[in-house]
């Protein structure tokens, strides 16, 4: 356990410690728990599959099969504190940034029920960017292996820490859950580098009605990368620029001009990032239909992304096969070569630093297409196993959303993708 | 022959009387509720009342989620778990049987619950039957 991991558990017994002082009546406490045992595999030569954006490797590229990607165990204690105030604390082991399963705190809040309708957390709660975003680790409670990455992996943060109400009415014989959050979040990726947003906010809308579930969100936040590579890359446009300017030639002057563009417009600090998405799910009972779309829009070297799945199953006892499409297009716009006809001693580095901007930008391409199907088998009251295969289409230029395995070759092309689940909740 | 009859009514019988008979029970004060505010609210997306229920493994228990929400006892395990793992509540108390719901029901306004058609008495009110 790291020290930082320490503070946060501290903060968090802190926080379940709290309100038991001002409690009319003890507390009652609850512990819960989810898992999946999982394994992948992926004949991808050229990356490897991730579940979550923040782990190192997968199966692919560096081998065939893992246990890695779907393996994740999450437990949960909720503290009432009489009608009004309760705590929840859940503690996440999945495979992250370090190559190790060390314990994160998923969430640490408390929610004051202000009225039977409002309810206000403050702490680390769940960054609502989705339909299933609270629960897309649970895989118990999904209909997939793993929720479908090219949705869930355009914003992959998971949570936030700051303030979320929500307003929770009937309407015309529905449930309306109209919710808004504003806070910060701070993750660490592979390769020594560091996503955080300053701040995030957003709001969403839920309406249950029968058998349907429609929700629509808006989000907005301002996201800074702190990666050594990246700023080695900037710092290197900005030097030449320097260089540039301090040759008194006009096509010099231009040149310093036109790479100090260039470094503002890739900047990784403050980068506006918006999205909005749309999901439904359709579940009668002996059948459901699930589906969601995001458009998210970004400066920088994220490019903007469209993205959707749409998944059916269909119940027969205690199985359930289901079959899912899913595609994520990147816009990527590459960088045009900068006209160094002018300054003929910085030919090669302009174009090597260019040709790194457009590097970068194909790193962050996730563009793929997959079409895929299971079957989940409930075999035990709490407990399912899942099968799933895919095949993954990737154009050339773009890792899809694998880790690439190299920065160069990204030739795309189609593999197959086999994950396998056991899942359980207690 | 005549005893294997006899057993296989009573069995029949006895499988009719666990199967059809099951009633919504709520205080004496509440109104009636329709099937789908029922299912709503053992499927927690109606906070305005508070769902009790019978012990997973009693055959109630199964007949009833089946009957009001169309149902399994996988899909209710899986909707309840989607609701504790967003921080949104927590499944309903489940309690040994039928008289302890009664007694949880007739205690609090809000409380909804379910028991066979048999065990009702004056200290609920029947506000729908599922057959």
């Amino acid at each position: 356990m790291t020290p930082r991991f320490h503070a946060i558990a501290a903060a968090a017994i802190a926080i379940l410690g709290l309100p038991a002082a001002m409690a009319q009546t003890g507390p009652e406490f609850k512990f819960s728990g989810y898992g999946t045992v999982g394994g992948a595999y992926s004949n991808n030569d050229h990356g490897d599959f991730l579940s979550t954006r923040f782990a190192p490797n997968g199966a692919g590229a560096t081998r065939s099969w893992s246990m890695t990607p779907l393996t994740r165990l999450g437990v949960q204690a909720d503290a009432k504190f009489g009608d009004k105030i309760s705590a929840v604390v859940q503690l996440l082991s999945q495979h992250a940034y370090d190559n190790s399963f060390t314990p994160a705190v998923e969430w640490a809040n408390v929610k004051f029920q202000v009225t039977p309708e409002l309810a206000v957390r403050a702490g680390r709660v769940a960054l609502p960017s989705y339909l299933i975003s609270e629960s897309r680790f649970v895989g118990y409670t999904n209909p997939w292996t793993y929720a479908p990455t090219e949705v869930y992996s355009a914003l992959a943060l998971t949570n936030s820490d700051g303030v979320d109400a929500t307003w929770r009415r009937r309407i015309g014989g529905g449930n309306n859950t109209l919710a808004a959050f504003y806070g910060k979040s701070k993750a660490k990726v592979p390769g020594d580098a560091v996503a955080k947003t300053n701040p995030s906010w957003g709001i969403s809308d839920t309406f249950e009605i029968g058998s349907w579930t429609l929700r629509a969100g808006y989000q907005n936040m301002k996201l800074q990368l702190d990666a050594g590579s990246l700023a080695q890359l900037l710092g290197g446009i900005d030097q030449v620029a320097a260089g540039a300017a301090g040759v008194p030639v006009p096509t010099f002057q231009a040149l310093a001009g036109k790479l100090r563009d260039l470094s503002a417009k890739y900047s990784t600090k403050d980068m506006a990032v918006s999205g909005i998405s749309a999901g439904l799910v359709y579940d009668p009972g002996s059948w459901f239909v699930q589906a969601e779309g995001v458009l998210f829009k970004s400066e920088g070297l994220l490019s903007d992304a469209s993205a959707a799945y749409v998944t059916a199953g269909w119940r027969f006892g205690n199985l359930t096969p289901y079959a899912t499409v899913a595609r994520v297009v990147s816009h990527v716009d590459l960088e045009p070569a900068i006209d160094t006809s002018g300054t003929p001693p910085l030919a090669t580095p302009v174009a090597q630093l260019v040709g790194g901007i457009n590097s970068s930008l194909r790193q962050f391409n996730g563009t793929q297409t997959s079409v895929g199907a299971g079957v989940r088998w409930d075999f035990r009251p709490g407990m399912a196993a899942k099968a799933q295969f895919e095949r993954v289409s990737i154009p050339a230029g773009s890792p899809g959303r694998f880790r690439p395995a190299t920065t160069s070759a990204l030739p795309g092309g189609s593999s197959s993708l086999v994950t396998v689940a056991l899942e359980f909740v207690f | 022959m005549t005893q294997h009859r006899l057993l296989a009514a009573a069995l029949w019988l006895a499988a009719t009387a666990v199967q059809a008979q099951i009633v919504v029970v709520a205080n004496p004060a509440a109104g009636a509720l329709s099937k789908d505010q029922v299912a709503d609210i053992f499927l927690g997306k109606d906070p305005s009342h508070t769902p009790v229920d019978q012990n997973e493994g009693a055959p109630i228990y199964a007949d009833f989620y089946k009957k009001a929400t169309g149902r399994d006892t996988a899909q209710v395990k899986s909707v309840w778990s989607r609701i504790v793992f967003t921080g949104k509540g927590q499944a309903p108390k489940q309690l040994p049987d039928s008289a302890a719901v009664k007694k949880a029901v007739a205690a609090d306004p809000k409380a909804v619950g379910y028991i066979e058609k048999a065990a009702v008495d004056g200290s609920v009110k029947v506000v729908l039957t599922l057959d």
